[in-house]
């Protein structure tokens, strides 16, 4: 008798328990739904204008800052153009086009090593680098420089020729 | 004629082994990625992609095979009166065994099927899945051996065993007529593919010689070591020889061990990541191909496997537990682990103590 006793006691706790349970994430629920409501409410519009304008001037704060080493790049003078790639990494870390700029200045000083890290980085930040059916598809200037370089390299260097074959070998990846 | 009927008859698993292998490499010379003609851990991801699981547009494309290889398998056993709502076999531990096939899979990068199209594309580095797949077979049999049983499934009412066959009708019909509709196929992998139509038809083909067979990569390794015939490799070897004609007479076989389309040098992980596929395939009743069509067949605990792997094509993405040309990535072994770890549980849990 007293063991059932004690198990319904047990059991109406647990019942009260589960029910307190609900009402508190009910409310949580509520109060989500009508802060997530207010804050639509309160100019959706607006933050995406907002959102929109700050990527434009990200944008064009990084156009301004690979310009330098584009320019110098384009004129030829390979030194200038290093220097100012690598100081606008800085800032720029995560830039593929400032990568590439900089893996085509070491290829051109004939820096391998440095070049395929290069590569290797621009190819890890934009995969469309080595896709074939991409506008900015790289594979038909750098395969056969790949070739070429193949035999003279060791350690990490051979370790980003053999990324990049494998990038440029496209598949499911 | 009727030899010859017989003889298919009795040879059916060699015979969708070699079709496998031959749709395998017949699929990428249509446009599917290298080495990956047929690939259900991939095709999962993909899907999940286009149905907006994961954000990755480089793997997003409702590809038509996959709900083709469920459908060949539906329209096959119908018409050979094989198909049976059944369920009630552990579906959510099959559940979470299929989410763990895909995170193997993804691990290694590819499926069963897939281990075999990349051995026959040239890729060396594939031997590191097929020794893990082999071994995680093997682990798995010795616990079928000690009585390992997730519960015997019932037959149920029609709709059970329907919905999934259902669904995927819904999604080859609009793979074809409307591919707007979803996500992806404009870059990176998912860019390339085969002609819808094609795939969808060579997907029918595909599931429904599978259903009649029971071809399953998993399978045989599973049927060799319980029974000890070589046999029960034919189809296997067949897969691998017939992809691998196809892609020596279309000079895509490559061999090389670094500059292998979809692989990476991790090999340690690639085996460890098959060895978790191997294993699960074995306790839930074949790889993830198999899985879809059982659950074409009408058996709604493989169904349950089949979404615990559309799930997971999207949480491997979005977690970034897939493996990339780099490598293994930190999460994706952290996962493996605890992959290894729930799956010897489950089959802890269910062997026989009596």
């Amino acid at each position: 008798m007293r063991d059932r006793g004690a198990a319904e006691i047990r059991s109406g706790w647990l019942e009260r328990a589960v029910a307190a349970a609900l009402v508190i994430v009910a409310l949580a629920a509520v109060i989500a739904a009508v802060r997530l409501g207010a804050a639509a409410g309160v100019g959706g519009e607006d933050l995406l204008a907002e959102l929109r304008a700050r990527t434009e001037r990200r944008v064009a704060a990084e156009r301004d800052q690979i310009r330098p080493a584009l320019a110098a790049a384009v004129q030829g003078e390979r030194e200038l153009a290093r220097r100012e790639a690598e100081a606008a990494l800085g800032g720029l870390a995560g830039n593929s086009q400032l990568h590439l700029l900089l893996a085509g200045v070491y290829r051109d000083a004939g820096a391998s090593a440095p070049a395929l890290r290069e590569y290797r980085r621009a190819v890890e930040l934009l995969r469309d680098y080595t896709d074939r059916r991409s506008p900015q598809f790289i594979g038909a200037g750098l395969a056969p420089w790949l070739r070429e370089v193949r035999p003279g390299l060791e350690g990490a260097a051979r370790g980003d020729l053999h990324y990049l074959e494998r990038a440029l070998a496209g598949g499911c990846s | 004629m009727k030899w010859l009927l017989a003889w298919c008859k009795a040879h059916l698993d060699l015979i969708s082994g070699a079709a496998v292998g031959l749709a395998g490499a017949g699929l990428v010379l249509l446009g599917n990625p290298r080495n990956s003609g047929i690939c259900a851990s991939c095709f999962s991801e993909n899907v999940a992609g286009a149905l907006r699981l994961h954000g990755d547009p480089r793997m997003s494309y409702l590809r038509p095979e996959l709900p083709g290889f469920l459908l060949g398998a539906t329209l096959a056993a119908l018409a050979g009166r094989g198909f049976q709502s059944r369920s009630g076999s552990a579906p959510l531990v099959r559940f979470f065994l299929g989410v763990f096939l895909i995170v193997g899979s993804a691990v290694f990068l590819g499926c069963p099927i897939k281990v075999m199209l990349r051995l026959a594309g040239g890729d060396l580095t594939a031997f590191a899945g097929l020794g893990g797949l082999v071994a995680g077979a093997w682990v798995g049999v010795r616990f079928l051996k000690k009585g390992f049983f997730l519960g015997k499934s019932t037959r149920t009412g029609a709709l059970a065993g329907s919905v999934l066959p259902g669904a995927m009708a819904l999604l080859a019909v609009a793979s074809v007529l409307a591919p707007a509709a979803f996500t992806g196929g404009l870059v990176g992998a998912a860019r390339e593919h085969a002609p819808p139509l094609a795939s969808l038809a060579i997907g029918l083909v595909v599931g429904a010689l599978a259903q009649r067979s029971k071809f399953c990569v998993s399978g045989s390794l599973r049927n060799f070591f319980l029974t000890r015939k070589a046999r029960q490799l034919g189809g296997l070897l067949l897969l691998l020889v017939a992809a691998l004609g196809v892609n020596i007479a279309t000079g895509l076989f490559q061999p090389g061990l670094y500059d292998q389309p979809g692989s990476h040098l991790d090999w340690g992980w690639a085996a460890t990541g098959m060895f978790l596929v191997g294993l699960g395939a074995v306790l839930i009743g074949g790889c993830p191909f198999r899985q879809l069509v059982m659950a074409g067949e009408g058996d709604a605990d493989a169904g349950a496997a089949v979404l615990g792997m559309l799930v997971a094509g999207g949480l491997v993405q979005s977690w970034g537990l897939r493996s990339t040309i780099a490598g293994a990535t930190p999460a994706g072994k952290l996962a493996t682990l605890i992959g290894l770890v729930l799956v010897l549980g489950t089959a802890l849990a269910y062997r026989d103590r009596s």
